[in-house]
């Protein structure tokens, strides 16, 4: 494990033969990722662990993943404040592949919110709505609008 | 509570609008913008349009000023214990839209604040981003917020009134192009915060007094669904 500061920290793991980087914390102007640049081969990372990110923090990524531009790198469990930024921030992916992301449904009954992880071969036909674990209704919406959600898949 | 509004001449763009073409509105040079399906009939249009004119004391429904509280920030580890505190009065889940959003826009507010707002004497930016600022007793940033079912009110004002319209065109201009320049390379930020609060956010007011202070409100919906593209920016000079 690697703490780089007090709110922030990535820990390495091996899954099946493969190394994944969990992002932990929040990322800002102290977050630092040269940990990642030192493993050879391809890269995993995860963001679900990320709490938040700021404008320095996403500069500091975007820095840090253009020195990674011949490297094979895959982001998985992007929440939806990383597919925010991918969205915003067209660079923030660099060569990267998303492989899965967290999308956010909200129910209209009860106001319950739920993430449900998608894996890239669904980003084009994710469901607008899907039944509330709460209340049963099956009024729990797509927390924005789907083409707007993975605008970072067009843009690669 | 609001002074005059500085006679100027402004323009105001209704209709319904993504937030890049309320932004190319805004760098075009439209300092009220409101994105609704109702179009000019959209009873905040007439609050901007009667507001300017009047230059009274106003705001709009979605402000909720005299229900917020109101914290100080006086250095850059406040701020960390501001957002924590904050953001915490939202729940202690793990991920949720609202929190997320309601913790980037109030750090880049805040940010915004304490690294561009804060002007020394020659008018130069008084603290980078590597240093722990401290303000001085005459300097101040107040931040308030207000959680309602269908929303969280945000507002962050400070002593610098420094915040200019054509700022705030630069950066959407740069931010919205999305293009290779889109973040700055500068000590005191990347020049994304107004770019990431207006995009997030449902309604933005900025009011500011040229060197004296500058007020930047906002509201933010629970749900983004059914009405993601209901939103309105505008921005107020005042003497």
């Amino acid at each position: 494990m690697n703490i780089t500061n007090d709110r922030f920290k990535i820990v390495r793991a091996e899954h099946e033969g493969r190394v994944v980087f969990y992002l932990q914390g929040d990322i800002d102007e102290d977050a630092i990722f040269n940990q990642i640049a030192n493993e050879t081969g391809e890269v995993i990372i995860n963001w679900k662990g990320v709490t938040s990110i700021n404008s320095c923090g996403v500069r500091n990524w975007v820095n840090f993943i253009k020195t990674m531009s011949d490297r094979t790198i895959y982001y998985i469990e992007c929440p939806p404040l990383i597919v925010k930024q991918m969205n915003m921030i067209p660079s923030f992916l660099g060569t990267a592949t998303v492989y899965s992301v967290y999308v956010p449904y909200v129910c209209d009954n009860c106001d319950a919110e739920k993430l449900v992880l998608v894996t890239a071969e669904k980003f084009g036909s994710v469901e607008e709505t899907i039944q509330c674990d709460q209340c049963q209704s099956p009024q729990m919406e797509l927390d924005g609008h789907p083409k707007h959600y993975f605008t970072f898949g067009r843009a690669k | 509570m609001f002074g005059a509004l500085k006679k100027k001449k402004t323009l105001t763009a209704y209709g319904l609008f993504s937030k890049p073409e309320a932004a190319e509105k805004i760098v075009a040079g439209a300092r009220h913008v409101h994105s609704s399906n109702l179009g000019a009939h959209d009873p905040l249009v007439a609050i901007t349009e009667g507001g300017s004119e009047r230059g009274l004391d106003f705001s709009y429904p979605w402000e909720r000023r005299q229900e917020a509280q109101f914290v100080e920030v006086r250095s850059a580890e406040d701020r960390h214990k501001v957002l924590r505190e904050l953001v915490g009065l939202l729940g202690t889940d793990g991920h949720s839209t609202l929190k997320d959003v309601v913790g980037t826009v109030l750090e880049e507010l805040i940010s915004n604040a304490i690294y561009h707002g804060l002007r020394l004497k020659n008018g130069e930016r008084k603290f980078n981003r590597f240093e722990k600022p401290q303000l001085q007793p005459s300097e101040y940033i107040k931040v308030g917020t207000k959680v309602a079912p269908n929303g969280v009110y945000v507002s962050v004002e400070d002593s610098g009134g420094s915040l200019t319209f054509e700022d705030i065109q630069e950066a959407f201009y740069r931010c919205y192009q999305r293009g290779l320049n889109q973040i700055q390379q500068k000590d005191n930020g990347a020049g994304l915060g107004l770019y990431m609060s207006f995009d997030q956010a449902t309604h933005l007011r900025i009011d500011v007094w040229p060197g004296k202070k500058t007020v930047v409100s906002c509201w933010i919906n629970r749900k983004r669904v059914p009405n993601e593209d209901n939103f309105s920016f505008n921005y107020f000079e005042r003497t």
